[in-house]
């Protein structure tokens, strides 16, 4: 387990600023293959669409349906400028307040995902689980869940079984990141359902996770060695020496 | 690659040999006589696979040259083990007489076919008798090549065991055969190569210092000749050296060998550029990389680099980073040559797995190293599938799991991964690894289920799965993976027919429990128009109405009538409307149909009987119509005015059928049903003349009127009347009626639970004239029927006497278990009237005893279910809360698998359920709730189930409906998973027309129980 928060320490350390462009455009990225720049953006909820005011135009404001953008660019808001310069300042707690105010002003802009992602990232370096869970939450009901790095997974897992350690909710996200995930993700959702499955008595399932990860996740690190571990317990408990055996010379070998 | 060079060369052997043998007859002209001509050729017919004819052609010969005996003897023996008759086979070894070459060949020939048919330990036993006999000087020439070519098989074996010591030992036995030069070198370097496999196993001592002591020697034998195999065993003997932890050594070696290996290496692209001269050169690359593929100077190289990276990691280990670097890198260099000189060799895969360690470690210090171009490690990992797979068509289970594992890991998201994964799969289960077959099996449908672009190829490798469980004869776990393809493979092409497959096995043994649901999802999901989808309807609507869920039997029949073609099949499919709604006791609307049946058929020139068969078909229909229409009529219950009228209808409709189907077998029935009618209806001149007709066309098999008429009326369902002619039988007694015919009377009473008095009567008129012995089966079915009838007659007391006295004279028979049953009921009785006291507790224990003796005669899940809940009621009135409680659960806990059954499940359901809140449970009575709502959602105690559950403490409840939300198909619980059948999915049943059969009203035999 030490190796393991060490391993998540450090992903979380070096990947707390968000990344800014270096010179952002305001351009819209049109349905057809159109681009449409403009000088102001606002999501309007109620009409599931977008005002905007066209670059060189005048005042008036155009809707534009959300179903015919594919992506936005935008320079960030001046409140994440002051974050990012918070964070690189190593002030996290002061950054909040900005980050906040991003998601508050920047909804369906992008720049409130992005918000959101930093946030959680905070909070976990903060121990505030309930909040870090509440963000990725917000990300992955925005369909954002593409920009949760592994790392930030692991720690959202992390986070939901410290709030309780029988999380239906983690549950169920292990098992989307084994079927959708990246591989990279797979082997530490494995270990992580098989921990849950065999603290609740489910000693072959379990069994089957940590297995799965020694099988095909040869070079998953600490990762495998932790299941290699424990299906060599699980194999000691249920008295299949045999078997224990056979996976304490892998771990030797290892 | 040694091995099949191997083999390649003891066949060309073999090939050298019989053309010199050719030669030889040749020259000789008519030397082989006659004899071994005959012999030769039957031998051939055995290689043909044709044992038959080889036998008959060796009885002539056996009985035309008396010297062939044993020739004839050993052909024998094989023409029974090839068909893997190895008593017959080794009873005609037993024939060849000892010590002789004939034997000791027809010996081995039994050892390969043991081997052929997986009976490893008989062809280990059979090989290492024969082979360990001529172990010292070797086989007589006779059995020289057939000796070889067995102790190659046997070595083969046991490498496939993974037995590499068993395999050098078996390959000695070649040597001692003498094999030609070159094999015999091939051979030593084959199993010098095995031992420092055997080396590598071994913990440091003297055990693996004499295995490379071993594998030194046979090197050195080889190193006489500077060619390919002296290569090999240079790299052998560096490689044990480095075992024996003598690294530098090791290095020598290669370092002094290397300029010869390096000749002999140009030596062999010389000799590709030289046989193919007009190769274009990207050909002469190609064939030049083939080549090389045997060459050492891959393992060499390899070799070098695993020397190079042991010292790296150790100064990495010393924190010595430059030193690391240096020994890392060029190990790296190493490695890369491998992958690019090399890529078709064994060790190219190896290769890349330490480069992308090394890569891992320069990349966590920023060493800044890349992989150059030039080496393409895709093209190389991607050969190790090969590797795995040949491995695996050459069901070399234990090294393609090997072989595959690697590949998975170092190219995972290589196209061939995923059937790979499959094949893993397969490899442990021929292994009998479960546990690794089931990881595998899980991640491949977990993983792939999903991934739109690779679903289709996981669902194939799923099937292959479950065919090789079926293949090993596990039935229940190929049922399983079935399951889980359907499941989680929603959408393959083959999701349909899998499903049928699961419902065919299903309803094959009339598990209509488990058959129903499977093509419910064909019904539902893949409503495609097409034979699927029809086939589903059908047997649907078997499983419905075998499960009395006949309303919907009667729509899924409706939808299936509506698609088909006017033919016999429609017909036949509103026949079985009829027959459900018959079922259903509705009697009005079964006429209405079987009516339409008639009507439909009696139409001139109908569609329906176009074809012949379709005219047979409904031949067969329009017989079942006449005959249930007018029963149907003769079970109405209409208004006092209206039955005459209907029953006349009922004899219309029979009357037209005898005539129609005079010779039909319902025909006495009919005739007997139509006496009845009119007996009924006071006509009883007309039922007399019919009884006549009765007696005259079917003498002998009717005795007597008032049996006929009481038949006919318990199956028209009017059991009052017909107890009145049980009355006026016992009356008359013996022998106007038979012992048989008062044992049917009695048990049709007691079935319809009318009139026990008439019943204990009846029985007692059976019991008292069969003779215990000769008449052995009517008297314990009477003398159950007895105890039976007593106890419905409030008559416990005297119940038991019967068949206490039956069980004295037959303690084990054919009834043992329902006498048992009986005796329990009587105790039971008995108990509930004493009072309270020692004899009460007597009486409960007799009844429990007697209850558990009835159980452990039964099989059908169902009885068994049954059993326990009468014992849990018995426990409860005995105040035995907790052993009834417990018992209840073992009942909960059983599989929903047949009607029986889950009556069973449900009362113990709703009687635990009250058990389990009063004892503050709640856990358990929550996963019981969730469990009977899940599996039983229209059972009888649903409105129960969630009153009990609203009882519960919520947090309890709301996290239980969390986790139920969140929960993966994967992780499942166990109770949920349905029962699993040995039988393997099967061919598709035909479906019943029409089930029931009319009741005869020729007496029945009592009927013959298996013991």
């Amino acid at each position: 387990m030490k190796t393991r928060a060490c391993c998540i320490g450090l992903v979380v350390g070096t990947a707390l600023l968000p990344a800014l462009p270096a010179a952002a455009a305001n351009v819209l990225y049109l349905v057809g293959g159109k681009t449409m720049a403009f000088k102001s953006i606002r999501w309007d909820a109620s009409k599931n669409e977008y005002q905007v005011q066209a670059a060189g135009g005048g005042d008036a404001s155009y809707p534009v349906a959300k179903k015919d953008v594919i992506r936005l660019e935008m320079d960030p808001p001046a409140e994440m400028v002051q974050a990012q310069q918070l964070l690189a300042a190593n002030r996290n707690n002061e950054a909040i307040a900005p980050l906040q105010a991003v998601i508050a002003s920047c909804r369906n802009l992008n720049w409130d995902n992005t918000a959101r992602e930093t946030l959680a990232r905070i909070y976990v370096k903060n121990n505030d689980p309930a909040k870090a869970v509440k963000m990725v939450d917000e990300l992955l009901a925005a369909g954002a869940g593409s920009i949760i790095t592994s790392g930030l997974r692991v720690e959202y897992w992390k986070a939901l079984l410290s709030l309780d350690p029988k999380s239906p909710k983690a549950l169920k996200d292990f098992g989307e990141a084994i079927a959708t995930g990246p591989r990279d993700g797979v082997p530490m959702a494995q270990l992580m359902r098989g921990d849950m499955l065999r603290a609740a008595g489910r000693k072959d399932e379990a069994l089957q996770d940590y297995l799965r990860t020694i099988l095909f996740f040869e070079n998953a690190g600490s990762v495998r060695t932790e299941a290699l571990n424990k299906a060599i317990e699980i194999y000691t408990e249920l008295g299949d020496t045999a078997r224990a055996t056979e996976l304490r010379q892998k771990l030797e070998k290892k | 690659m040694g091995v099949v060079a191997v083999a390649f060369l003891l066949m060309a052997g073999a090939t050298a040999r019989a053309q010199e043998e050719g030669e030889a007859e040749h020259a000789a002209g008519s030397k082989e006589s006659e004899m071994d001509r005959e012999i030769r050729y039957a031998t051939g017919l055995m290689d043909m696979g044709l044992p038959d004819f080889a036998l008959a052609v060796m009885a002539e010969v056996a009985a035309k040259y008396p010297a062939a005996k044993a020739a004839v003897a050993r052909i024998s023996v094989d023409s029974f083990a090839s068909q893997g008759k190895f008593k017959q086979a080794e009873d005609e070894l037993a024939k060849i007489p000892v010590n002789t070459v004939e034997r000791a060949s027809a010996q081995l020939l039994i050892a390969d076919r043991y081997y052929q048919f997986g009976k490893l330990k008989e062809a280990r036993d059979g090989y290492e008798a024969v082979l360990g006999a001529y172990s010292t000087n070797g086989p007589p020439a006779d059995l020289r090549k057939f000796y070889m070519d067995s102790a190659y098989k046997f070595s083969q074996m046991l490498l496939n065991r993974n037995d590499p010591r068993g395999a050098v030992k078996a390959m000695r036995y070649i040597l001692v055969a003498k094999p030609d030069n070159y094999t015999r070198r091939l051979l030593s370097t084959e199993m010098a190569e095995l031992l420092l496999k055997v080396a590598v196993s071994l913990p440091a001592g003297d055990e693996r210092k004499a295995a490379l002591k071993e594998a030194t020697a046979l090197c050195n034998d080889v190193m006489w000749e500077q060619d390919i195999l002296f290569g090999r065993a240079v790299v052998v003997l560096a490689h044990s050296k480095k075992i024996n932890e003598n690294a530098a050594a090791a290095r020598k070696l290669v370092a002094d060998k290397l300029p010869m290996l390096e000749q002999m290496e140009q030596a062999i692209k010389d000799s590709i550029k030289e046989g193919n001269p007009k190769a274009p050169p990207e050909e002469l690359v190609k064939l030049t990389r083939e080549a090389l593929r045997d060459s050492p100077m891959a393992q060499c190289k390899y070799l070098m680099g695993s020397l190079h990276e042991e010292d790296g990691r150790a100064a990495l280990a010393a924190n010595k980073e430059s030193e690391a670097k240096e020994q890392l890198g060029a190990a790296l260099g190493l490695y890369f040559t491998v992958v690019k000189n090399y890529p078709t060799s064994t060790w190219g895969p190896e290769a890349c797995q330490h480069i992308e360690g090394i890569m891992a470690v320069g990349k966590e210090r920023n060493w800044g190293i890349e992989v150059p171009d030039s080496v393409n490690m895709n093209a190389v990992l991607a050969t190790r599938y090969k590797d795995a797979s040949s491995r695996f068509a050459d069901s070399n289970y234990g090294e393609a799991a090997k072989y595959f594992v690697q590949a998975l890991n170092v190219a995972p998201n290589y196209p061939e991964a995923v059937s790979a994964i499959g094949m893993l799969a397969q490899c442990y289960i021929h292994e009998n690894n479960d546990p690794y077959a089931r990881a595998a099996i899980n991640y491949l449908s977990e993983r792939y289920s999903r991934d739109n672009e690779r679903q289709n190829a996981a669902g194939n490798a799923l099937l292959n799965v479950a065919q090789a469980y079926q293949d090993e004869g596990q039935g229940p776990r190929c049922r399983d993976i079935y399951v889980l393809f359907t499941e989680r493979f929603a959408n393959h092409d083959q999701a349909p027919a899998i499903l049928m497959r699961l419902g065919d096995a299903a309803l094959r043994v009339t598990n209509h429990v488990e058959a129903a649901p499977m093509y419910q999802k064909v019904v539902e999901k893949y409503n495609r128009p097409g034979k699927i989808y029809n086939d589903a309807l059908t047997r649907l609507a078997i499983c419905q109405s075998g499960l009395n869920d006949y309303s919907n039997a009667i729509s899924t029949l409706k939808t299936y009538f509506g698609l088909l073609p006017e033919n016999s099949e429609k017909i036949a499919a509103l026949v079985r409307i009829a027959d459900v709604y018959r079922k259903m006791e509705n009697w009005e609307f079964a006429a209405r149909e079987y009516g339409t049946v008639l009507d439909l058929l009696n139409k001139p020139n109908t569609t329906y009987s176009a074809t012949a068969e379709d005219r047979d078909r409904n031949r067969k229909s329009r017989e079942s119509a006449l005959f249930y229409r007018g029963y149907s009529y003769s079970r109405m219950r209409p208004a006092p005015e209206q039955v005459a009228e209907f029953q006349t209808k009922a004899i219309d409709s029979f009357n037209a059928f005898i005539k129609e189907f005079p010779d039909s077998e319902m025909a006495p029935s009919v005739l007997s049903n139509i006496g009845t009618l009119l007996f009924l209806l006071n006509r009883t001149e007309e039922a007399a003349k019919v009884f006549d007709q009765l007696d005259k066309k079917y003498p002998g098999k009717i005795n007597g009127i008032y049996y006929v008429q009481f038949m006919s009326l318990m199956d028209l369902g009017r059991a009052e009347k017909a107890a009145e002619l049980a009355g006026k039988m016992i009356e008359e007694g013996t022998p106007k009626y038979s012992p048989t015919q008062f044992l049917t009377v009695g048990n049709r009473l007691l079935l319809e639970g009318k009139l026990p008095a008439l019943a204990i009567k009846s029985f007692e008129l059976a019991r008292a004239k069969a003779d215990p012995v000769k008449d052995r089966a009517l008297w314990e079915q009477s003398s159950i029927g007895l105890g039976k009838a007593r106890v419905g007659a409030n008559q416990a007391a005297s119940a038991a006497a019967p068949v206490n006295e039956m069980l004295k004279k037959y303690p084990r028979g054919p009834y043992t278990a329902d006498a048992n049953e009986v005796l329990s009921s009587a105790y039971l009785a008995q108990a509930l009237a004493a009072p309270n006291g020692a004899e009460k507790t007597n009486l409960f224990k007799q009844a429990t005893g007697a209850l558990a003796s009835y159980r452990q005669y039964l099989k059908e899940p169902g009885q068994v279910a049954a059993a326990d809940i009468q014992l849990a009621r018995i426990q409860l009135t005995m105040g035995e809360k907790r052993k009834a409680l417990a018992t209840y659960q073992r009942v909960f806990d059983l599989r929903p698998a047949d009607l029986p059954t889950i009556a069973c499940i449900e009362e113990a359901f709703a009687n635990m359920l009250p058990m389990l809140l009063e004892s503050k449970r709640y856990d358990v009575a929550l996963e019981a709730i969730d469990l009977y709502l899940k599996n039983f959602h229209k059972g009888k105690s649903v409105i129960d189930a969630r009153m009990w559950r609203s009882q519960l403490p919520s947090d309890l409840v709301v996290r239980a409906d969390e986790a139920a939300a969140a929960a993966p198909a994967a992780l499942s619980a166990p109770a949920e998973k349905p029962a699993a059948t040995d039988a393997a999915p099967a061919a598709e049943p035909a479906p019943a027309a029409s089930d029931a059969k009319p009741a005869t009203p020729v007496a029945a035999e009592p009927a013959k129980k298996a013991p």
